[in-house]
């Protein structure tokens, strides 16, 4: 039960790839060039994040659906896969629009 | 945020279309995923630091966050081009 936000991150991630895979537009186009897109965009999302907590803004659910601890304050694990989902979503979304804008 | 890594990169242009097409994407992606994690009690705010405007059960203030993604990746994404190919996307 614990382990079902982290799986259906994890399902959402393995998605994108397959898309991102099948079409060569990220990783599989540049995997050094993804890797530190990613990466960065992660790192500027943590930082948003801590200030939203640091400003009290959010609070960790503790719902029977996520894992019981968070690494630092409200800060959970799934968190950091939420941001790489987020982070490399709009990565193949983006590439693969633009490949397809300019095609038509 | 955009604004600084802009002067950074000290190139901003004029959003394309994809770029258009991808926010849209990403925010009807955020107002499904949002109010689904919210409705599961996976995430909480606090009432009175947030505007009180939502969507569904979702604060105005998460959409900021499919915004800065779609702001900052392509910027990123053609800052990390290869020296040849600086010109691509």
């Amino acid at each position: 039960m614990q382990f079902i936000y982290l799986a259906g991150l994890l399902v959402g991630i393995t998605g994108m790839a397959i898309i991102d895979w099948r079409h060569k537009l990220a990783f599989w186009y540049d995997a050094k060039r993804t890797a530190l897109t990613v990466a960065t965009t992660v790192l500027i999302f943590i930082v948003w994040d801590f200030l939203g907590i640091f400003l009290g803004i959010f609070k960790h659910g503790n719902s029977p659906y996520q894992l019981p601890f968070t690494l630092t304050s409200e800060f959970p694990l799934e968190e950091l896969f939420f941001l790489s989902l987020l982070s490399y979503c709009t990565l193949v979304i983006y590439t693969g629009v633009s490949r397809w804008r300019s095609r038509i | 945020m955009t604004v600084i890594l802009g002067l950074l990169t000290r190139r901003v242009s004029k959003p394309s279309s994809a770029w258009w097409i991808t926010l849209l994407v990403l925010l009807t992606l955020t107002l499904v995923f949002d109010n689904l994690i919210i409705i599961f009690g996976m995430v909480s705010y606090n009432p009175l630091l947030i505007s009180g405007i939502h969507i569904g059960k979702a604060p105005i203030e998460d959409f900021f966050y499919a915004i800065l993604a779609c702001s900052i990746v392509p910027i990123l994404w053609r800052q990390f081009a290869p020296k040849n190919e600086k010109k691509e996307l």
